[in-house]
């Protein structure tokens, strides 16, 4: 430890937008590794659409990275430096040699969506990737989850009872570019369904996790007085559904496109002790009159609002995510950024001016990353899995 | 558009009145305390941002005990709190009125454990039962953010609620005694099974033995050769005899010769010969230092660790998958107590070499887990029972330990931790 501790953290990035998967992953790879000067990979990093042969993807970025740590998954486009891939746009690699750090991971597929199961597989997770990785000081256990797996603030919370708050909780869950179909994780040479991965970063500083999301609240808070698994059924004794079309004035038959429309600019904000919020965005109606939210729920008794944000005030928030994460470490060689696949969606046209965005502030530190199905990023208490925002952390 | 002041003191009611709701239906609960109390403290944590929540006992050596917790890393679970006049804990028992800290970092009466979280801001409540105080409930903030009169006001609200909760974890501990208590006497009953377990081996392998020998005797009383009798009888007594060095190593009594050993350069070497037989859909992958610190070991003993280790990271892993083997440093505080498959071992203060084995496979539950080292105890339809039995009996004799963690679905990871050698 205390040989490569003193050596300097080195990373390149690689990306591809061929549509051979096994030459992008090539591409990507070989271009990843080049900045190294040939110091050896400790772990490869690859975000990547869904559209690929993943197994090509992957077989092409191990025949150039060899048995090198790699992680990574399918998401909703990924933030290579400056550039964007949007839906079906390719593939992103981010190399890094240890330097100060050391890197384990653990992974598991075909975990079940209950909430025992998701709790038991967070803590066997980090306790086997931490376990691996060898104590220090500090640490980071990055999680990448399948977005489909249910609530996932259960597994945030399996991770957290293993960790305490000295170890930063960051990471993004994988997407299949809004279909909520099948999203995919890779350790390896596996390629991992209904899966969860924790990559443990092991450090001798503290790691800042930052998350922003631009979002303000409207209209009254409203209490949840029923929620079932990833819906909310009930709103103040009434159907969750009625409640949030009542405050925003909505026709009650709107075809799901129409409503997935108006609810992803319309999340709601559970309200935190410092007034900060965290987002939950209602994915849709069920035929009940509950709300089907993207990752996990309030739960009962909890007092959520609507909130409503823009283009400018999403994008508005890029700048002070990079600053803060930063702040303490400005000699950082990469900044690993998770944004919310919704954000892109309402971004739009202007979605690639995040990316741009964010290198331009991160100025000479490279910026990687992915949009995700729900970022975690703890911050304060066992809350950590988010969504709709921007999330951060700097090696 | 609605007043802001309203609006605010709306949402600041609405916020009470679903925190109170809400930990009135987790207590209310019929849920075994531990579930209860594992929600309360969750419950806790996200409607007060609290990275730390613990909810404590005295343990009447002025010392607190952890009942339930969020946020206390596994390595701090088994850890007391202290009690001591002049720190929050007694001040908050002993005023029964909360005891607010901010700016803990530093301050006097500041608990180690939350010094060592870096926790900022502290709330120290004291649970009330009828007649005395049964605990405290602690609050801890990473962040310079204090809490409110009115948070405090809430909780002290909750906290006779919690006082019950208390007083049903002291009649479970009282059961989860005489539990105990019941396990020693099933313990016994194992024992009865594996002398009987013995025995059975044993008299298998000695009729065996017995048969042959008396067709040897047939064979020269009819001028023929008995040596093919005569060596299958020795055969089976040396299958007997490999029970009984088996028995005396997981006994830690089969110790052969220590030397100072590479433990990597030993994985190193066996590996590529006990991979040789593994199942085609099985793959070995291994993190092995150069330069390792060097352990007191026997060689042969290693061997035979690893290959039951090995051997049982591919019998749980029916579809297939990877076993992974590293060899690392490691040192006593990571050593997870809950983990430990010989409770009775204690660390010392130096520093030890790990070499961890995780797979796949199937995992183990809690039942299996409590058994799976018992000698003869098996879930397959093959073996004697005796692999993990050995693994314990050699890391036993060579004054290390063992820490198990295993997940049902998602796999298991075997760490032996051996002594480094004195220089």
């Amino acid at each position: 430890m205390s040989e490569t501790a003193a050596k300097p953290l080195r990373v390149g990035k690689g990306m591809s937008g061929s549509r051979d998967a096994s030459e992008a992953g090539k591409a990507a790879a070989t271009a990843a590794l080049e900045p190294l000067g040939g110091e050896q990979p400790a772990l490869i990093l690859v975000f990547a659409t869904p559209r690929y042969d993943l197994p090509a993807l992957l077989a092409g970025v191990r025949s150039v990275t060899g048995s090198t740590l790699l992680v990574g998954c399918t998401g909703s486009g990924e933030i290579v430096g400056g550039d964007y891939l949007g839906f079906g746009g390719g593939v992103g690699v981010l190399a890094m040699t240890a330097g100060p750090y050391r890197f384990a991971a653990s992974s598991a597929g075909d975990i079940a969506d209950d909430a025992e199961s998701l709790d038991a597989a967070g803590q066997a997770l980090a306790r086997s990737s931490r376990e691996l990785a060898g104590t220090s000081p500090y640490a980071a256990a990055l999680l990448i989850t399948d977005s489909l797996l249910g609530d996932l603030q259960q597994f945030v919370q399996g991770v957290y009872r293993v960790t305490g708050p000295r170890i930063a909780i960051v990471g993004g869950a994988a997407g299949d570019e809004q279909r909520f179909v099948k999203s995919s994780l890779f350790h390896d040479d596996a390629i991992l369904d209904k899966g969860a991965l924790v990559l443990w970063i092991a450090s001798d500083r503290p790691l800042r996790v930052v998350t922003r999301h631009g979002w303000q609240p409207i209209g009254a808070p409203l209490l949840v007085t029923k929620a079932v698994g990833t819906e909310i059924v009930e709103l103040g004794g009434r159907s969750a559904a009625e409640i949030y079309e009542e405050q925003l004035n909505l026709p009650s038959d709107l075809t799901p496109a129409a409503f997935w429309a108006i609810s992803i600019l319309h999340p709601f904000g559970l309200t935190q002790p410092d007034g900060s919020h965290v987002i939950r965005v209602a994915r849709a109606k069920t035929s009940d009159g509950g709300l089907k939210t993207q990752g996990c729920v309030p739960s009962v008794g909890g007092a959520v609002q609507v909130m409503v944000g823009s283009a400018d005030s999403l994008l508005g928030v890029t700048e002070e995510v990079v600053s803060t994460a930063l702040e303490d470490r400005p000699d950082a060689a990469v900044l690993l950024t998770f944004s919310c696949a919704a954000r892109a969606m309402i971004l739009g046209d202007r979605a690639p001016e995040e990316a741009a965005r964010l290198q331009a502030a991160a100025g000479e530190t490279p910026t990687f990353g992915f949009y995700c199905c729900a970022e975690f990023a703890r911050t304060a208490g066992v809350m950590g899995t988010h969504n709709a925002t921007l999330t951060a952390v700097a090696l | 558009m609605p007043d802001p002041a309203a609006l605010e003191e709306y949402r600041t009611a609405i916020r009470d009145t679903t925190r109170l709701s809400r930990l009135l239906a987790i207590l209310n609960d019929p849920a075994p305390v531990v579930v209860v109390v594992d929600r309360v403290v969750i419950a806790l944590s996200e409607m007060f941002a609290a990275d730390v929540v613990a909810l404590l006992q005295p343990n009447g050596q002025g010392e607190l005990t952890t009942i339930g917790s969020i946020g206390l890393p596994e390595e701090l679970k088994g850890a007391r709190f202290s009690g001591e006049a002049g720190g929050c804990a007694a001040a908050a028992i002993q005023s029964r009125v909360p005891v607010l800290v901010e700016h803990a970092i530093g301050e006097a009466g500041m608990d180690p454990i939350l010094t060592e979280l870096e926790v900022e801001t502290a709330a120290w409540l004291p649970v009330l039962g009828s007649r005395e105080v049964l605990g405290v409930l602690v609050l801890g903030r990473g962040q310079p953010l204090g809490f409110s009169r009115s948070d405090t006001d809430m909780m002290m609200t909750m906290l006779h609620r919690i006082g019950l909760v208390l007083e049903r974890a002291r009649a479970e501990a009282e059961r989860a005694h005489l539990e105990s208590r019941l396990r020693q006497a099933e313990k016994a009953e194992s024992l009865g099974r594996m002398a009987a377990a013995i025995a059975h081996q044993l008299n298998n392998k000695l009729t065996a033995v017995m048969g042959f020998l008396e067709l040897a005797h047939g064979e020269i009383a009819a001028g023929r050769d008995p040596s093919t009798d005569v060596e299958d009888a020795q055969e089976a007594a040396r299958d007997a005899s490999r029970v009984g060095l088996q028995m005396l190593t997981y006994l830690g009594q089969g110790l052969r010769g220590r030397e100072p050993l590479d433990l990597a350069a030993e994985c190193r070497e066996w590996i590529p010969q006990l991979s040789g037989g593994l199942r085609k859909d099985i793959r070995i992958r291994s993190e092995l230092p150069e330069n390792a610190p060097l352990i007191t070991g026997s060689p042969a003993d290693i061997r035979e660790l690893l290959a039951h280790l090995i051997t049982n990271a591919e019998e749980s892993m029916s579809a297939g998958g990877e076993i992974l083997i590293v060899v690392r440093e490691a040192v006593a505080a990571e050593i997870e107590q809950s983990s430990l498959v010989h409770s009775a071992w204690t660390p010392g203060d130096g520093r030890y070499l790990c070499m961890a084995v995780s797979d796949s496979g199937s995992g183990m539950d809690a039942e299996v887990l409590r058994n799976a080292f018992d000698p003869f105890f098996t879930t397959k339809f093959t073996g004697r029972g005796l692999g993990l039995a050995v693994v314990l009996g050699v890391v036993r004799a060579h004054d290390g330990t063992l820490t198990v963690s295993s997940t049902p679905g998602v796999g298991s990871v075997f760490s032996v931790l051996f002594p480094l050698a004195r220089a």
